[in-house]
């Protein structure tokens, strides 16, 4: 009988052989053994932020209606629009199983440059930064001046990123501290907060952070686009908007949205009083960015000789598509406009290569009715023009020659026009002044020919079309030049402008008038945007004021257009078609005129 | 060895070898893990990665890379733990018959392991592995042989060994399941388990597939340009929260490795004649049809695959909307929504099949003439024999031999035939 027993038992002498630390394996204490490799870290923190001069990557840009496309836009597989072999928002291809635009793990082109930038990732990586970067024995030759600013930076886009995350889905669980990797299951199930809890523990990090972060940027060669103190007071005046809207005030559809031990996610009523707070950060934001020199862009002129129409057009176009323009209050130099999202709004204005000017992002005429007339009224509003005509045709006259081309025919609709209308849209017969104008001046210059065998007329059938004629001038900078060896087009890029001065300007007066009326602050902050935008200001004799009050989401369609959707400051259900900010307000405020 | 001891002089006529065996052993691995992740137990950092940096200044001149952790640093990291205990008989009766016997159980714990309930809220940019499963295998070897010599020129040799091995999940890291979905817990299942959608018909119509839960984010209704529609599978909502989706996954099937193997035969000779056969088999095994490689009239890689008759006698049409047919809905393009295999390495009970056979694997009829007949030929020895492997095979599965598993259109098992003659001078 044989009966073995084998017992192999661990050696006892093998403290030695896994002491061994390999020296070729970097460890996360490596990143913070030095300046120059904690840099890197602050760097990573910043590579999170959500893509949104690529069109791809803009939630709102072509998940709505502000810009419509070809059903098969040819190379642009957007997941918010879709197209014949993906199923995008804007296409009803909506789905939970894989959910288009998924910031929340960073799929189907949610949030960054490319798949895997989670925005959970984001946060953890903030954390681990926090965590070492206040720990002074680490990083030792850091500065302390500069490891205050670096933490408040990453302590601003931990609140950021956040703020992303609850602006998309609402309640959402926070995580102000890493959970260790080893940790139980019962631990590492966080569970979502209500969104009130939510809202003030972004503002309270925007808090933290703001008072050391520098008011202005001072070495513009290596650090501009870096975040200052004008944008942690504009997020923390977005967020409180966010807050006051119906959406979320009080939204009597998610009364009942509790969590699974019944704790009610959503307020349970509405808080008039976040109003006053929107309006109160919004000013403060509003302060300190003009503190810091922001103010609203004013084109500088150039050495052509140009008419005075034509530089207030520019004024108005370069607002958005000029470099680090004085009222780009954050810019992201991480993520700039360039190709992906000029050529897609240019249209042809000369034979050059097709695929040079793709002409896809098409403005539908719901957006091309809202611009105001030549009076600065809504066109439906103004008792001196008659637009009820609007799709019949004319000649345009000399007069007219810096917006249309003399003596061409076309649509009623484009005539007697804001100038906003010129600046933002091009159509046919439109006049799209360039530096690269053929005559140097703004005479005689490129027009937009956009009928059926025309160079910008819808006879691609490849997929480089434009749906409706009108064409997004807003998006492509003025310097995009037609080279002569007909290599088709350079388009100069710019970083996107997250947050202009005017948004500010806008949102201060949105949350004022809800929170006291039509009043004082009100409109001096509107007629800033109407003045910049060659229009009088409302404060003039003769305009009713009674007026604005249901209006203001309307005309601030005006201004923030073709950027990004304010989706999320109305309420969607019922009043807002499609999911643009464009569509109706609060049933209450629909009874205007 | 029982049968050496006293108290058993008396059997050992009948039994003439009687031996238990048995084995205890306690076992660490440290073969776990891929070689990459040498240390284990270590964070490691890419610094250089150009993916997560970030650019600054007025002329975007400021560039730096930026930290990508490929792995969190998990101090307790260990190996992986073995218990086996084996348990055995070797038994002799009447000088002829043979009879080994094994049994055996391994019990695993500390096995390696992606943790899987980790959510998205973590973070985490690399995936986590620990040792947090648990296994159990077990299974019986059972060989047997029988000689003996009848006189008067008979004689004969039988053999046949038969293997059952099967295995358990004890413990899985895996969240825990709400009562309607206690079908995607792994643990007590088999650790090859294969898990998939049930099938439960094909679609009658459009309007039927409009009408029932969205299958994986796709849209109904082919009529309209939509991904799936009639005559495409029709896959159980078994959560029943609306949609088909990877959380309506069920075990199915056995593993497609078989968990019984087989075989038996053994050889009779008479005088100069001797015939041996030997037949094997397997059962308790599935395995799934790669529906893509059959697939008629799709152009896949530049080549079309011919129309199998099995598809041509039982396909859904408009005309004839079988919806028990062998073959979902023919299209020139693949349908993601019938193939899951290649699209999403899922599969479902459309394509399972039953794996048991039984194969008739080799026989031979050999004649060896006694020396006396040859030697006039100057011969020592002569063999005159036939032979033959792979004469059949007995299976529920009648498309191809089972033993191809899923991809039918391989290089099919080959059935071999000899005629041979030996001689030696």
């Amino acid at each position: 009988m044989v009966l073995g027993i084998i017992l192999v038992a661990a050696g006892t002498s093998c403290n030695k052989y896994l002491d061994i630390v390999p020296d070729n394996i970097a460890v996360i204490d490596n990143a913070f053994t030095m300046r120059t490799e904690a840099e890197k870290y602050l760097f990573t923190c910043y590579s999170f932020l959500p893509r949104n001069g690529d069109p791809v990557y803009n939630i709102g840009l072509l998940g709505g209606d502000e810009i419509w496309l070809p059903r098969n836009p040819r190379d642009l597989d957007a997941y918010a629009w879709g197209t014949l072999n993906i199923s995008g928002i804007a296409t009803g291809g909506q789905n939970a199983a894989e959910p288009r635009l998924d910031a929340w793990r960073g799929w189907w082109q949610g949030g960054g440059p490319g798949d895997r930038y989670g925005l959970w990732k984001a946060i953890r990586n903030c954390n681990i930064f926090l965590e070492n970067v206040k720990d002074l024995s680490k990083v030792r030759d850091l500065r302390l001046d500069e490891r205050t600013r670096w933490i408040a930076e990453v302590t601003f886009l931990k609140a950021y990123y956040h703020y992303y995350l609850l602006r998309m889905y609402g309640p959402i669980p926070l995580v102000d501290v890493n959970i260790d990797i080893s940790a139980p299951e019962e631990e590492v199930r966080i569970k979502r907060k209500p969104f009130d809890e939510c809202v003030n523990y972004i503002s309270g990090l925007l808090d933290q952070a703001a008072p050391n972060l520098p008011p202005v940027i001072l070495d513009r060669s290596t650090e501009l686009g870096r975040i200052t103190r004008p944008i942690a007071l504009a997020i923390k005046a977005k967020l409180w908007l966010l807050a006051a809207s119906p959406l979320f005030n009080g939204n009597p559809d998610y009364i009942n949205f509790k969590d699974k031990d019944g704790v009610n996610l959503f307020p349970a009523s509405y808080d008039a009083a976040k109003w006053d707070k929107a309006a109160e950060y919004a000013k403060a934001a509003i302060d300190a960015a003009e503190a810091a020199g922001h103010s609203l862009h004013r084109f500088l002129g150039t050495t052509f000789q140009l008419s005075d129409t034509t530089l207030l057009q520019l004024s108005i176009r370069t607002s958005m598509t000029e470099r680090w323009s004085t009222e780009h209050v954050w810019a992201n130099p991480n993520s700039r406009a360039g190709f992906d999202m000029q050529a897609r709004a240019m249209p042809k204005l000369a034979a050059e290569a097709s695929g040079q000017a793709r002409m896809q992002f098409a403005a539908p005429m719901k957006i091309v009715e809202m611009f105001y007339s030549s009076h600065g009224v809504p066109i439906n509003e103004d008792k001196l023009i008659d637009f009820s005509n609007r799709y019949t045709t004319r000649l345009a006259v000399s007069s007219e020659r810096f917006y249309i081309k003399e003596g061409y025919e076309t649509a009623r609709i484009n005539f007697d026009r804001e100038p906003r209308f010129y600046a933002f849209l091009g159509f046919d017969g439109g006049v799209w002044y360039k530096y690269d104008s053929p005559s140097n001046t703004d005479e005689n210059t490129w027009v937009v020919e956009a009928k059926y065998t025309q160079a910008s007329g819808a006879t691609d059938a490849l997929g480089f079309l434009n749906e409706t004629g009108y064409f997004v001038k807003k998006l492509v900078d003025w310097n995009a030049t037609h080279t002569n060896s007909n290599q088709g087009i350079n388009y100069r890029d710019y970083p996107w402008p997250e947050i202009r001065l005017p948004d500010l300007y806008l949102m201060y007066a949105e949350a004022l008038n809800e929170s006291q009326g039509p009043i004082g602050d009100v409109l001096v902050y509107l007629d800033k945007i109407r003045t910049r935008a060659g229009l009088e200001g409302w404060r003039l004799p003769g305009l009713n004021t009674q007026l604005i009050q249901p209006s203001i989401p309307l005309r601030m369609v005006c201004a923030i257009l073709f950027t990004r959707k304010e989706v999320l400051n109305c309420r969607l259900k019922d009043n807002v078609s499609g999911i643009s900010v464009a569509g109706k307000r609060r049933q209450s405020l629909l009874t205007r005129l | 060895m029982v049968s050496n001891e006293k108290f058993f002089e008396p059997l050992t006529n009948v039994i003439n070898n009687f031996k238990l065996r048995a084995t205890y052993g306690f076992v660490g691995s440290d073969q776990i893990g891929n070689a990459a992740d040498r240390f284990f137990y270590l964070s490691e950092v890419g610094m250089n990665n150009a993916d997560y940096g970030a650019t600054f200044g007025e002329l975007y001149g400021y560039n730096r890379p930026g930290v990508l952790v490929s792995r969190y640093a998990n101090p307790n990291i260990t190996w992986e733990k073995s218990e086996q205990i084996n348990l055995g008989m070797d038994l002799r009766l009447f000088k002829a018959w043979e009879l080994n016997v094994d049994v055996y159980r391994n019990k695993r714990t500390n096995i390696l392991s992606g943790r899987t309930y980790i959510p998205t809220t973590m973070g985490l940019q690399a995936n986590i592995i620990a040792n947090t499963n648990e296994g159990q295998s077990e299974g019986v070897d059972v060989m047997t042989t029988f000689n003996k010599d009848f006189g008067g020129g008979w004689s004969t040799q039988l053999r046949g060994n038969f293997t059952y091995a099967t295995s358990k999940v004890l413990k899985y890291d895996e969240p825990t399941y709400g009562s309607n979905e206690w079908y995607l817990s792994r643990v007590g299942n088999s650790m090859a388990q294969r898990y998939g959608y049930i099938a439960e018909r094909l679609f009658v119509d459009d309007y039927e597939a409009m009408n029932s839960p969205i299958q994986f984010g796709g849209t109904p209704g082919v009529a309209n340009g939509g991904s799936y529609g009639g005559g495409d599978i029709k896959y159980r909502d078994v959560n029943n929260d609306g949609v088909i989706d990877n959380r309506d996954q069920v075990a199915i099937g056995f593993p497609t490795s078989p968990e019984i193997i087989y075989g038996f035969g053994g050889t009779i000779a008479y005088k100069s004649f001797d015939l041996s056969v030997f037949f094997q088999g397997s059962a308790r095994s599935s395995f799934f049809i790669n529906s893509e490689n059959i697939a008629p009239f799709v152009f896949n890689n530049g080549s079309q695959n011919a129309l199998l008759q099995v598809i041509a006698d039982s396909y859904w049409s408009e005309e004839n909307r079988n919806l028990y047919a062998m073959w979902p809905r023919l299209s020139q393009n693949f349908v993601n929504n019938n193939s899951r295999e290649t699209v999403a390495g899922e599969t479902s009970t459309w394509w399972m099949r039953n794996g048991s056979f039984l194969r008739f694997k080799n026989a031979e009829l050999g004649f060896n003439p006694k020396p006396g007949m040859i030697k006039r030929f100057g011969l020592t020895s002569m063999r005159v024999y036939l032979s033959a492997t792979n004469l059949a095979v007995w299976s529920k599965f009648k498309m191809w031999d089972p033993e191809m598993g899923g991809s039918g259109l391989g290089y099919p098992i080959q059935g071999v035939y000899n005629f041979g003659l030996q001689i030696a001078f």
